[in-house]
């Protein structure tokens, strides 16, 4: 047996809008074994929500998921899922967190009764085994005295309590994978790291598996095994965690290094930040989608797409520079 | 506590509005040129017309009256209808409040439950044809003035057809032998419920069903009837609960035009007739108690509200 858990590939995603068809996930590929955490990474706008929805199967109108992507759960194709399959593999197999957990939790339900819900769907127990449950988990995500947490409404909780809520849900059936999309962006630092600790420790005693979508390289480095750098609707760059922080192919990646404004660096210094814009997904630019922002751009990069390049074991990066027999003098930095 | 001191408070602005209404249905009735007497004086000799004035009060500088009708008010006394002798408003409306009332909670229940029925289609079945008729006829019967429909209905189903009578109301009492009396008005009356409420209920579904909380509801595996039923009817019925009761006190102050068509006995064509005829103690004592059940019913309202809606409980809980 395959050590492998999902694959995904050539996943395109588009919306369809009065300006025109947004390409927001425009052919991406990657998979992720068992036990494995994934961190996907980029700005806004990169198309990486868009992805973690497409393998929930939750992009709705005017989105569509192109016929053609392939979503493999354990080999089988989750766009080809039945109401049957799909009804079973949402909260069971896989389950998601989202970013604002207050807006996630229906504000007129207890959060007891949303645990319970996810437990009676795929178990057949009794309600009070599932409250039984559901106590229990609320317990086993730090919050103190569940069994009244358990009768009170999202608004009556703080934001870390709501979003230790939302993974109680998530973890309310043991799944094998669990999405967390930009799960401390909307917490305080010190609440931020609480919830990393917290998903990390959950997952390690249930050998789950976690695609992390964040913007903060600073809750990649605490977490991940692997690293895959989105950018413009396709992942750039992908490699394991030490390879992406040290030895960045991708000039983007590295933009996005020297962007993280560091503690020991002389106070009074300006921060760094990435010219430009971000693509238009309505009208991608051809070539590779950094073009317009990239310090070393050649003419190639705005005619051609670049070839994927692979340095060593399970670390690539589409970049033309690479490309070349030897580094242009000032892109040298990218060798190592 | 806290519970206590929002009460008190809403009673107390409860009670200013109802004296601003008053206060300005009085002006606004003494501004408008002629009284409830001039029509009937006017063969009549002077001397007469002068103890006729005394009677009612009508001879008296402005302002006195103003304190007159404003005490009587206080004391629940809201005096005698000048053109229907003898009639005091506390006896005209708990004779024809009911006539009005039942045809107009007949026409909120069928209306209602109807375009909660067509909102949920719409909202459902969004983009599809089923949603465009709904949206074409709530359009439709919002834009045609009850009349038409009224005269539309009598036209065919009683003149035409024959199934119901052309006119009239069943007595009192009579709830069951006289319904079928009752079938062609609240018909009429009830294509204003229909669509709003439709339209009101699919906006605000359609809203609910964009919030983050249902695609949590739909990553647990639940169904679509599921998710729909579980998680988006409680949430977007909150409008719908804040406009009820407002089409509650609707009721009660009948429609003018559908009692004219119909010739039913209730109390919009009454009120309306007092005005024309500027009888001041009617309209004073009919717009200062409907305005108090209006009130009231918003008040209910506000009531209503913290129980659908745990966000806005008042007194706070123990959070």
């Amino acid at each position: 047996m395959s050590k492998e858990l999902l694959k995904v590939e050539n996943l395109k995603v588009t919306y369809n809008t009065y300006a025109g068809q947004v390409q927001a996930v425009r052919g991406v590929s990657f998979s992720l074994d068992k036990g494995e955490t994934l961190a996907l990474v980029g700005e806004s706008g990169c198309g990486k929500s868009v992805t973690a929805r497409s393998i929930m199967q939750l992009v709705h109108e005017p989105g569509k998921i192109v016929e053609g992507s392939k979503i493999l759960f354990e080999g089988k194709n989750v766009a080809e899922y039945d109401q049957k399959e799909l009804a079973a593999f949402r909260g069971k197999d896989a389950a998601i967190i989202f970013q604002d957990a207050m807006a996630s939790l229906n504000p007129t339900m207890t959060v007891g009764k949303q645990i319970v819900e996810n437990i009676l769907h795929h178990n057949k127990v009794s309600k009070k085994e599932a409250k039984a449950r559901a106590v229990d988990l609320l317990n086993k995500v730090g919050i103190n005295n569940p069994e009244q947490r358990f009768k009170q409404y999202p608004h009556e909780l703080s934001g870390g309590m709501r979003q230790r809520v939302m993974i109680a849900i998530a973890f309310a059936n043991d799944p094998k994978l669990l999405i967390a999309d930009e799960p401390t962006t909307a917490l305080d630092v010190t609440i931020q790291d609480q919830i990393i600790e917290l998903i990390r420790k959950l997952k390690d005693e249930r050998d789950a598996s976690i695609i992390l979508i964040t913007h903060d390289l600073g809750v990649v480095a605490g977490i991940a095994d692997r690293v895959a750098v989105m950018y413009g609707g396709v992942i750039v760059e992908s490699g394991s965690a030490s390879d992406i922080f040290y030895h960045a192919k991708h000039p983007y990646t590295k933009a996005l290094h020297d962007a993280v404004p560091r503690v020991d660096e002389v106070s009074g210094k300006e921060l760094v930040s990435i010219a430009g814009a971000p693509p238009d997904l309505i009208n991608p630019p051809a070539g590779c989608p950094f073009n317009t922002r990239c310090k070393y751009c050649m003419n190639i990069c705005k005619k051609e797409v670049p070839p994927t390049m692979k340095f060593g074991e399970g670390h690539e990066a589409a970049c033309f520079l690479h490309v070349l027999d030897g580094l242009p003098e000032d892109a040298a930095f990218l060798k190592d | 506590m806290n519970l206590l001191k929002y009460i008190l408070k809403k009673i107390a602005i409860a009670l200013a509005t109802l004296f601003v209404i008053a206060s300005a249905t009085f002006f606004l009735l003494a501004l408008t040129p002629g009284d409830a007497l001039s029509a009937r004086v006017e063969k009549l000799p002077d001397e007469v017309t002068q103890r006729l004035y005394a009677k009612y009060g009508l001879d008296r500088p402005v302002m006195e009256r103003y304190f007159i009708t404003m005490k009587g008010l206080l004391h629940g006394d809201f005096g005698e209808s000048i053109i229907y002798e003898g009639e005091t408003v506390q006896q005209i409306i708990s004779e024809k409040g009911p006539v009005s009332a039942r045809l107009g909670i007949q026409q909120m229940l069928l209306g209602v439950t109807l375009g909660i029925l067509l909102g949920i289609l719409a909202a459902v079945k969004k983009g599809s044809f089923w949603d465009f008729l709904v949206i074409f006829f709530s359009v439709l019967l919002i834009s045609v003035p009850t009349l038409i429909f009224a005269l539309m209905l009598q036209a065919v189903f009683a003149g035409k057809l024959g199934w119901f009578p052309v006119i009239g109301w069943p007595s009192k009492g009579d709830w069951l032998g006289g319904f079928k009396y009752t079938v062609l008005p609240t018909f009429a009356g009830c294509f204003g419920y229909i669509a709003s409420y439709a339209r009101l209920l699919k906006v605000s579904m359609l809203d609910v069903m964009n919030q983050d909380y249902i695609l949590t509801a739909e990553s647990k595996g639940l169904s679509r009837r599921e998710v729909i039923v579980h998680h988006v009817l409680r949430n977007s019925f909150i409008p719908i609960i804040t406009r009820l009761p407002m089409s509650v006190a609707m009721c009660i102050t009948g429609s003018f035009f559908i009692e004219s068509v119909f010739s039913i006995p209730g109390l919009g064509l009454y009120y309306v007739n007092a005005v024309a005829a500027q009888d001041v103690t009617i309209v004073m004592g009919e717009t200062v108690i409907l305005s108090a059940i209006y009130i009231f019913v918003i008040f209910i309202t506000d009531i209503l509200y913290t129980v659908v809606d745990p966000r806005i409980r008042i007194s706070g809980g123990n959070a």
